[in-house]
């Protein structure tokens, strides 16, 4: 009786996306031709409660995933990037209720889905300003492990575009995107929102403000923001802190997710 | 429905201030004149430095590519500041350092720069009668 319900919870319990819009290095470099580039990211996310809707179904319920992300970017011109982000879950772990009050937990680990993006971009410099509007395919391959039920990855191709603005001050920077997903089915269609408010304290020392804005075609959206901290230790190394909370975390109506998280994630890049 | 559209148009509010924010700042901080001023304050009796000012060059951290470019110019001395180029994102002012007795090729600088992804304009160089301020050649 017992696995059975835990392989229905499992289906209707829907997997939570981690992906995320930023393209590496750090979204911003390199613009020149012929450069390339690494990133690692560690990332940890933490969701505190099991909702549906807006309602917490079960409250202490939570998901904690923490992966590593390996990124890579090549430049043939300004114009034309070529990005790829692979994730590796190190550990994934959810509480899942089970009847009579009590809970089981679940673990994920292995690589996620790989992410290829082409980001097209249009310059513009200016008399102290400069920036630029994109155009980025994308395309998800669907190489993740399933160890189980339970699995970080979505295991399904996926197709994305992005439209995004970027520009830049000796003080200040903004961008923002629109992204839309599809995948095959049964995933659900995503889009996105973002805009990031940057200030160029020091010549090598950004902080940022990054809201998100998500929702899905099964009704569920987030709201998510915080600080963001890009460090330049030297023309190679680039490193970057950020930090992300759900404000708002309206899961869909049909089916139950882990939500009210919290999002850590540590990043270092190498430029060439 | 009505939920999202509200949180929608708060995002929209936010990103609309942010972006009179980060266009705002780029007040008229910096002039052609006070270019001239930290030009010729880095350039005077300096016959192997030339300066650029670069439009688009507002940020060191995406501007590194430039440095990338220039110091794979073999005129450029890789000895003097950060590998023969020295930056200032403030002016929009890059300054490049050349070898004792070579005479720089400014339209090798102007397509390194623009290939670091920037509009090269205007070159400073200081010579026996003064700065002299004039238009990059263009490039071919």
């Amino acid at each position: 009786m017992r696995p059975n319900i835990l392989r229905l919870f499992a289906l209707l319990v829907s997997i939570h996306s981690t992906s995320f819009a930023d393209q590496p290095i750090m979204n911003m470099m390199p613009r020149w031709d012929g450069g390339y580039g690494i990133q690692v990211l560690a990332e940890n996310i933490h969701h505190s409660d099991l909702k549906k809707g807006k309602d917490v179904i079960a409250s202490g319920h939570s998901e904690t995933i923490q992966q590593l992300h390996l990124q890579g970017v090549y430049t043939w011109d300004r114009s034309v990037r070529l990005t790829f982000k692979l994730p590796y879950v190190t550990d994934a772990r959810r509480e899942v209720p089970v009847v009579g009050g009590t809970k089981t937990i679940e673990h994920d680990s292995g690589w996620g889905d790989l992410t290829l993006a082409l980001p097209l971009k249009k310059y513009f410099n200016l008399n102290q300003r400069t920036g630029n509007w994109s155009l980025t395919p994308q395309l998800r391959v669907p190489l993740g492990n399933k160890a189980n039920d339970y699995s970080i990855a979505k295991r399904v191709w996926g197709g994305g575009l992005s439209l995004g603005y970027e520009t830049e001050t000796y003080d200040f920077y903004f961008a923002t995107s629109l992204t839309a997903w599809t995948f095959e089915s049964p995933e659900a269609a995503e889009w996105s929102a973002s805009f990031d408010l940057g200030w160029n304290v020091r010549n090598d020392l950004q902080l940022l403000w990054e809201s998100d804005f998500k929702w899905d075609d099964e009704d569920a959206f987030t709201l998510s923001a915080g600080p963001a901290f890009y460090w330049r230790y030297s023309d190679r190394v680039h490193t970057r802190l950020e930090w992300k909370h759900d404000f708002v975390s309206h899961m869909g109506s049909d089916r139950a997710q882990y939500g009210n998280g919290d999002r850590i994630n540590l990043g270092i890049g190498l430029v060439y | 429905m009505n939920f999202k559209l509200k949180h929608l148009a708060s995002f929209i509010a936010f990103g609309g201030i942010s972006l009179l924010l980060a266009h705002s700042s780029y007040a008229a901080k910096v002039s052609p004149e006070t270019r001239i001023v930290t030009a010729t304050a880095q350039l005077e009796n300096k016959p192997n430095l030339i300066a650029v000012y670069a439009k688009g060059f507002v940020c060191n951290s995406c501007g590194i590519g430039i440095r990338i470019h220039l110091s794979k110019i073999d005129s450029v001395d890789l000895t003097s500041f950060n590998r023969g180029v020295e930056m200032d994102p403030a002016q929009q002012l890059l300054f490049i350092a050349f070898k004792p007795g070579v005479e720089p090729d400014l339209e090798v600088i102007h397509r390194a720069i623009y290939d670091a992804g920037y509009e090269p304009d205007l070159y400073y160089r200081w010579t026996d009668s003064g700065l002299i301020v004039a238009p990059l050649p263009p490039l071919n």
